[in-house]
């Protein structure tokens, strides 16, 4: 390294902020020159000559006394400034905690709510499964047919009943879809109307012992036994849906 | 009221006299506080005195506005960076006396980041952020300062001797 290139260096060398490769360098000039080695030892001088207590200017004791005061004051204004800021968040607080109530009450209903949706897909089912070709997967009205038919397209098997000296015949099967799960739907016919029963299994807090429901024009009882859940769905009279019922519970 | 002091040898060595040194530092520490929430750095000391320097270049901005003369030395802008045969600095009680004086007559942009680097030790990373210049502008403002510092500090030296 030569003067020049050491000149250009000189002040990052004496802050201590060059690289230690360049560091090494500068050292080993300085160590060799000098003329270098004056402007070095120039540079710590002024430096400890600039870090002398008498070249710090210290600010008279009226001023702190004052800048201190006048910042208690404002900080006075602030606290008052904060206290209505608080107010506003206490009346977010309070917005934000009826939202929450609010959401507890809808939470509170969904039950029913759900009840009244799980009814009105029920009926939706049933009158799609009226509609041509879609009534049935597997025809047949041998209860022996139809309820190995669902085999290995559920996770359950579903209790299927000849019902046919009761009035009520077996028309057969077929996999239907409720509540985001896969169901077994079970037909009957009585005279020219089709009963749907549709059965799966969930977790129930309580037995129901029969729900009725009228839709549409359409009767729906549903009841439930353990976890087993049951809903029959038809455009027949409720007194007669209701012997269908009470048919297959005595079957179960 | 933390770093008090070094808002003070600030303001004072750029304002050039006491009271408005001192009205420098009632404005910046009045401010600092009520910016405080929105202060994220850890570096209280730089923050305040980038307030200090702030407020001192908006209120000069407004006196010259206001059709106050700016002091505008063309010598010490002239400052020559290759110098001759460099002279021994000798430190003594008289040329310490004589440093504030220089350090005053220095053009203010040198005055500041030497003042920043030498009495306070900040970084040059740290002195670019406060003065809000590039590093490379520190480095040549810095080593233009101390050159010019220098030349006065030993050529008063030589006059007195």
């Amino acid at each position: 390294m030569d003067c020049n290139q050491t000149k250009i260096l000189i002040d990052a060398f004496a802050d201590n902020e060059l690289d230690i490769a360049n560091s090494i360098e500068v050292e080993r000039h300085i160590a060799d020159c000098k003329d270098c080695s004056s402007v070095y030892r120039n540079y710590l001088a002024l430096h400890s000559v600039l870090r002398d207590e008498s070249v710090y200017y210290t600010p008279p004791a009226e001023l702190i006394k004052k800048v201190t005061a006048s910042i208690t004051s404002s900080e006075k204004k602030q606290v008052i400034m904060k206290s209505r800021i608080f107010s506003w968040q206490s009346a977010a607080a309070l917005f934000a905690f009826s939202a929450i109530v609010l959401i507890f009450i809808v939470l509170f209903r969904t039950p029913a709510t759900t009840e009244t949706q799980l009814t009105e897909q029920i009926v939706d089912n049933h009158m799609r499964s009226l509609m041509p070709n879609h009534l049935i997967d597997v025809q047949s009205t041998d209860q022996h047919t139809v309820k190995p038919w669902f085999n290995g397209k559920l996770d359950f098997s579903p209790p299927v009943t000849d019902l046919s000296a009761q009035g009520f015949i077996l028309v057969g099967g077929r996999l239907d879809y409720i509540n985001g799960q896969p169901v077994a739907a079970i037909v009957y016919q009585r005279k020219a109307h089709y009963i749907n029963l549709f059965f799966w299994f969930s977790d129930n807090k309580e037995d129901i012992n029969k729900k009725v429901a009228v839709t549409r024009g359409y009767n729906v009882i549903h009841w439930t036994k353990g976890n087993k859940n049951y809903w029959a769905v038809s455009d027949i009279n409720l007194t007669e849906l209701d012997e269908f019922i009470s048919r297959i519970q005595e079957t179960q | 009221m933390p770093h008090l002091k070094v808002a003070y040898n600030l303001a004072r060595y750029l304002s050039g006299n006491d009271d408005d040194a001192a009205d420098l530092v009632q404005d910046s520490c009045l401010k600092a506080f009520k910016f405080y929430d929105g202060f994220r750095g850890n570096n209280g000391r730089a923050w305040l005195l980038t307030i200090v320097r702030n407020t001192f270049y908006s209120d000069l901005r407004q006196k010259k506005n206001k059709g106050v003369e700016c002091e505008f030395n063309e010598d010490l802008h002239n400052v020559e960076i290759s110098g001759t045969t460099p002279e021994t600095l000798v430190i003594n009680a008289e040329n310490i006396k004589l440093v504030r004086d220089m350090l005053e007559k220095l053009p203010v942009e040198f005055r500041e980041v030497v003042i920043l680097r030498e009495m306070e030790g900040f970084s040059y990373k740290e002195v670019a952020d406060i003065v809000n210049v590039p590093i490379g502008t520190v480095m040549s403002r810095l080593a233009r300062g101390r050159k010019a510092l220098l030349k006065a500090l030993i050529n008063k030296n030589f006059d007195r001797d």
